[in-house]
């Protein structure tokens, strides 16, 4: 198990990325880092916002990161929302696509990009499910 | 000139929407163009998601609302991927193209219902007008 949200998380994160044939060819054309900010929920043992930068580059990962806010918010392609979303997306509890048009998620980018490349999306929500994750509220306590 | 406005609070699919529309008329002066001409309101509703949008166009602008747009000239129902897919299927004319396999499964959808759409014939060419200002194929 690897604990979401570490750096550890994000190397095991890269590596699934980049041994994918599916999203080698869905991002073949996608150009740009895509930062993910994960908001603080402290009563699900989630007490600071946190940020983390994917370099992404035609169908690999180059790079994933914890960052600064500052670092994030200068990223093409910014999508954020509260801890507890990201559990129900990295889970398949809650579709991707869906939860930007109900405003779960916030996508800040170009979004001609963004809707030419939704498969891609789709493939990198679905290696995150795949990574066996310990949730921080989920964890007992000692 | 072309302007893309958000009326009220929006949803996310009205900020999505908008972002799409103003950054295709910006970088395409045939949607401008398209833009500059148009009269009358589409009505999109996501079912999967429960979201509603309404689209005004008078002649330079398009308002993007998060509710519905009662006696809209189309009205389009469908699931959040088949309105994903309207925005990426190639068009012939401003409408999916049958000549292309994605544009099959497009029309196809008409045929199961996954894909409705209200107002036509009449609504045709706002139809066609609004696929093309949506579309990043």
């Amino acid at each position: 198990m690897v604990a979401y949200g570490t750096q550890e998380w994000l190397d095991t994160y890269r590596e699934r990325i980049n041994a994918s044939a599916s999203y080698r060819a869905a991002a073949a054309t996608w150009e740009g880092a895509l930062a993910y900010v994960f908001e603080a929920e402290p009563d699900k043992r989630w007490p600071e916002t946190t940020h983390a930068v994917m370099d992404l580059w035609h169908g690999q990962c180059r790079d994933a990161r914890l960052t600064s806010a500052a670092e994030a918010e200068q990223a093409p392609f910014v999508i954020r929302a509260p801890y507890s979303r990201w559990k129900q997306v990295i889970r398949g509890e809650l579709d991707p696509i869906k939860a930007m048009m109900q405003g779960k998620l916030r996508l800040r980018g170009d979004l001609p990009t963004v809707v030419r490349h939704v498969a891609a999306a789709k493939v990198l929500v679905a290696i995150a499910g795949e990574i066996a994750t310990e949730f921080p509220d989920e964890q007992t306590t000692a | 000139m072309t302007v893309v406005a958000v009326e009220g609070e929006p949803n996310g699919l009205a900020e999505m929407i908008a972002g799409l529309l103003q950054a295709n008329v910006t970088g395409d002066a045939d949607k401008a163009r398209l833009l500059e001409s148009l009269r009358g309101a589409v009505q999109l509703d996501v079912r999967d998601a429960g979201v509603t949008i309404g689209l005004k166009f008078v002649p330079g602008t398009v308002t993007v609302t998060s509710a519905a747009v009662p006696g809209a000239d189309v009205r389009i129902t469908a699931d959040a991927a088949t309105v994903m897919a309207l925005s990426t299927v190639p068009l012939r004319y401003g409408l999916p193209d049958v000549f292309t396999p994605d544009g099959r499964a497009v029309v196809g959808k008409l045929a199961t219902g996954e894909l409705r759409i209200g107002g036509l014939p009449l609504g045709l060419p706002m139809l066609r007008a609004v696929t093309t200002l949506l579309n990043v194929a």
